[in-house]
């Protein structure tokens, strides 16, 4: 094959963009959802454990 | 999206090609669409210094390039390697050709097409395309269901995966960052409470230091922004 039919690929330089796909964004949404679950839940969970900590030492 | 695009690429005209259910007349009835994936004008700039046209005809994506009269296919099924390329060169410049043809006939390099002369040609597209056995997946086009190719190609090779992946390295490192400045100022505030005042009540402010502080570590391990994911963004960087 010659030098000019060689598959050229576009090269992606798009690292940051827009999702318009109803299921990717229903997708991000609920991992929006969950890491915002973890960190209350988190928070709850040492807060009562340090207030705990304070009020009974 | 169209006008957008052709702004930008000035007389190098780009075809979302697609088959549309709702404005179908008939199983024959082809339309030129845009305006699908928000990436096509930057990726069409990028492309138009190889001077590629390109279009994207359900799952597949056809690339004319006009220095080596190839077209290029992007399928779902196969990957399109060079051997595949190769195997199909025949079919592959005789499309090419056919859609030269059609550009030239209707003078399409050097100016804005109109919708009915993109119309024209993506019926003439189409039914060679068909003729020629050239479309595998003939399925009616769902924008719910159905992926741009280009679309895809863009989110697998730079690494965003829905609902798991939206941010990049450097995102992530920022998050951390914050994440353990949060921790710091909880850890030091806590040491403050104790060492000063005692009261146990006054450990619920630090709710807020440690929330950022898991707000900032789950989305470093996750290599997710919630913000991002919120907002329908991604960033990679």
């Amino acid at each position: 094959m010659s030098e000019t039919t060689k598959l050229k690929l576009p090269k992606p330089e798009l690292f940051e963009g827009e999702v318009d796909f109803p299921e990717m964004i229903k997708k991000d949404f609920r991992k929006a959802v969950l890491i915002i679950s973890l960190t209350a839940l988190s928070t709850i969970v040492l807060i009562g454990a340090l207030w705990a900590l304070a009020f009974f030492l | 999206m169209l006008d957008e695009i052709l702004v930008i690429r000035e007389s190098i005209p780009i075809f979302y090609y697609n088959r549309d259910p709702d404005r179908a007349m008939s199983n024959d009835w082809y339309i030129l669409q845009s305006g699908f994936f928000v990436a096509l004008s930057s990726f069409a700039n990028e492309m138009s210094d190889d001077k590629l046209k390109y279009v994207v005809l359900e799952n597949k994506l056809y690339a004319l390039d006009e220095v080596s009269d190839i077209l290029v296919i992007f399928g779902d099924k196969e990957k399109m390697t060079q051997e595949v390329v190769s195997k199909l060169q025949g079919e592959i410049t005789k499309a090419a050709n056919y859609l030269s043809y059609l550009l030239d006939k209707h003078d399409l390099d050097t100016f804005v097409p109109s919708p009915s002369q993109l119309k024209e040609i993506a019926n003439d597209f189409g039914d060679y395309l068909k003729q020629e056995n050239l479309v595998e997946d003939d399925s009616p086009f769902d924008p719910h269901e159905s992926r741009s190719m280009m679309q895809k190609f863009i989110f697998k090779s730079i690494g965003y995966t829905p609902g798991q992946c939206n941010i990049g390295r450097a995102e992530r490192l920022k998050r951390l960052l914050i994440g353990m400045m949060g921790f710091v100022v909880a850890i030091i505030a806590a040491f403050l409470i104790v060492l000063f005042n005692g009261n146990p009540w006054l450990m619920l402010t630090l709710a807020v230091p440690l929330g950022m502080g898991f707000f900032g570590l789950y989305q470093y391990l996750f290599k997710f922004c919630v913000v991002n994911g919120l907002t329908k963004k991604y960033d990679m960087h």
